[in-house]
């Protein structure tokens, strides 16, 4: 080590002595460095959790992916529960047909039709998604194969009675028995299991797309045994709807389209569907939407964080004037044995700088475990990353060499006989 | 022969208007190298200012003063604070030694300050404690020593980067008489060993003990 390494080096080291001297008035000076570097951590992690639950879901769906929704318009919504009435509404196939025919650029169309049926088992009842959709549908949601096979274009040609369902779901319904051949008895008719793929969770607006208790059976079946018409039991009464289809997913051919054609879409069905039952999604705004969340975030804790700074710098600032105080004898002696200012200016600010690091430290701990409290009890994913803890250790260091440069420019600057005389 | 140190119609006052006190009032002044010297004189007198503007720890606000022939109140304060660390040594009367710091560490310190790597620093502070007998108390705080120690200590520090000039201002004001008397018999070793003293003192017999003697009456020289 040079001459140089080894002052700077021992200043460190009699910063850390002095601090644990000062054990609990160092800690109290720390707090506000605490609680901003924290802060700076946990508003990252938020951020961050964000960003990777919204990246999470696009690479499950893929970004090139457009979502139409069939929603129940409002005015259905208010009808009650009145007898004998319809409520007619969502995708139908005369608009699948007609987004073949003039949007260009559409790789795959996948039109999926849900019900949401109950099976009995001899464990209890256990609600399912019959879904009723193409072939198509495994090579637009990212499940991956676990047993048997997927539906094929002969299933829908035959409209075979035949399912392909989620892991999960396949061990709550035959948990006993083998799966694949078995039969599954769901909204009146029952489905030969052919195969078991990977549930894709889903959630925020993307949560009804793919969950983990989905049964998979051809459209053409699920519709030649059911029809499009759906009874719904509600208390005192109940509702029929007829939805000929609940979604479409589109998959790009290329994700550059994916805006304009969303955009297209929208004026495209808004022409048919003057009661705007369907409802155009983009899982790329999901990104924009996380972006969203990152940015009042940033603010507010940004906000906090920075005032805390600031508050802690103030602290540290305060305690090193006192310091100096206290100590001013000590630097006339310094200053006689032939410290320069910049030495004592040096070892005051080094001083500073381990304080407030110190409190950097002690943040950065709790800049770890506030984002495990929010991931915990608010269920909101955070993500704690390097750079966050570099960057808030660096502001740290940033505080003390800020806040340490008055009372260290006050030790350098006394005069060493007063100095001397003091105390 | 010129002196080595040489003080020419040097002034220094404190406070202005009726508070205007003249502290040094045109003192000339010669000390040879290897020589001995006291300031005696009545608190107040200017003893301790004019130990203060020799030891280049205050200014003048008149004269000069030369070192080597050098004109040092004409220094500014970093070529001021190298040539304390390099030429002078101060010993005080209340010792001031770091009381965060070992015997060892204190005595580092000059070497410290002149960026002495690590492992001369200690070699050299080691064979300082050794030469002022306090081997088995070199990890001991000030506070853990005696007065006479802690002196010794002081003088260990001011010797670290061997100076050729020690300032000591009542180093024996703070000890009992067999202490005192071991503290001036180093003292005058290091005079013997070629080493320069200037000491401020109020004791007749440390005074006496020194080669020559200047007493002070309100800023001047009486004799």
């Amino acid at each position: 080590m040079t001459g140089r390494m080894v002052i700077l080096w021992r200043d460190v080291v009699l910063g850390v002595t002095d601090l644990r001297r000062h054990g609990g008035r160092s800690v109290l000076t720390m707090l506000g460095i605490v609680f901003g570097v924290a802060s700076v951590i946990a508003m990252l992690a938020v951020g961050n959790g964000a960003s990777r639950e919204a990246l999470r879901q696009i690479r499950q769906l893929g970004s090139d992916v457009i979502i139409l929704n069939a929603v129940k318009p409002a005015e259905l919504l208010n009808q009650g529960t009145r007898h004998r009435i319809m409520s007619v509404y969502g995708l139908t196939f005369e608009d699948v047909e007609r987004i073949k025919a003039t949007v260009p650029g559409v790789h795959l169309l996948v039109p999926v039709k849900v019900r949401r049926e109950q099976v009995v088992n001899p464990a209890g009842v256990v609600d399912v998604r019959l879904v009723g959709t193409k072939p198509a549908w495994f090579r637009l949601v990212m499940h991956r194969l676990m047993a048997g096979r997927l539906l094929t274009a002969l299933d829908v040609q035959r409209r075979q009675a035949v399912a392909v369902v989620t892991d999960t779901l396949a061990r709550r319904l035959f948990p006993l028995k083998p799966v694949l051949g078995s039969y599954v008895r769901a909204g009146g008719s029952s489905y030969r299991v052919v195969g078991v793929v990977s549930s894709v969770s889903l959630s925020g607006m993307l949560q009804s797309v793919a969950g983990a208790e989905d049964i998979y059976v051809p459209l053409s079946a699920l519709r030649e045994r059911n029809g499009d018409v759906l009874l719904r039991y509600k208390s005192g009464g109940s509702v029929r709807e007829r939805v000929q289809l609940h979604r479409v997913l589109l998959k790009m051919a290329r994700e550059r389209d994916v805006e304009a054609t969303a955009a297209a879409l929208r004026t495209m069905l808004h022409r048919f569907h003057r009661r705007d039952d369907v409802k155009v999604k983009v899982p790329l705004a999901l990104l924009r939407q996380a972006e969203r969340t990152q940015r009042r975030f940033n603010i507010v804790l940004g906000a906090i964080a920075g005032i805390s700074l600031l508050v802690g710098g103030i602290g540290i600032m305060n305690i090193m004037l006192a310091s100096v105080t206290e100590r001013t004898r000590e630097i006339g002696v310094r200053r006689a044995i032939g410290a320069s200012r910049a030495d004592i200016m040096r070892q005051f600010i080094i001083e500073t700088v381990v304080l407030a690091a110190g409190g950097g430290v002690l943040g950065v701990l709790l800049g770890f475990a506030l984002p495990w409290l929010i991931t915990r009890f608010s269920g909101v994913d955070t993500l704690v990353t390097g750079s966050s803890v570099v960057l808030s250790l660096l502001i740290s260091v940033a505080v003390g060499l800020v806040f340490g440069l008055y009372p260290a420019r006050r030790a350098a600057l006394l005069n060493p006989v007063e100095a001397l005389r003091h105390g | 022969m010129t002196a080595l140190m040489e003080l020419r119609g040097a002034c220094r006052c404190y406070g202005s208007g009726a508070a205007r006190v003249q502290a040094l009032d045109h003192v000339d002044l010669d000390i040879a190298a290897a020589s001995s010297i006291a300031i005696m004189g009545a608190s107040g007198s200017g003893k301790s200012t004019l130990l203060n503007i020799l030891g280049g720890l205050d200014r003048l606000d008149g004269g000069s003063y030369r070192v080597d022939g050098r004109d040092i109140s004409k220094f500014g304060d970093n070529k001021l604070s190298a040539m304390r660390l390099r030429r002078f040594g101060f010993v005080f009367q209340g010792f001031h030694l770091i009381p965060q710091l070992n015997v060892l560490e204190n005595i580092e310190l000059p070497l410290y300050y002149r960026g002495v790597d690590n492992v001369t620093a200690r070699r050299r502070a080691l064979r300082l404690a050794g030469r002022f007998g306090l081997e088995n108390r070199i990890h001991h705080l000030p506070a853990q020593l005696s007065g006479g120690q802690q002196q010794r200590v002081a003088i260990a520090r001011a010797l670290a980067n061997e100076p050729d000039i020690l300032f000591a201002d009542e180093p024996t004001g703070n000890l009992d008489s067999a202490s005192g008397a071991q503290v001036l018999d180093v003292l005058q070793q290091l005079v013997q060993e070629g080493k320069t003293l200037v000491l401020v003192t109020h004791d007749e017999a440390v005074a006496a003990a020194m080669q020559r003697l200047v007493r002070m009456c309100d800023g001047r020289v009486v004799s």
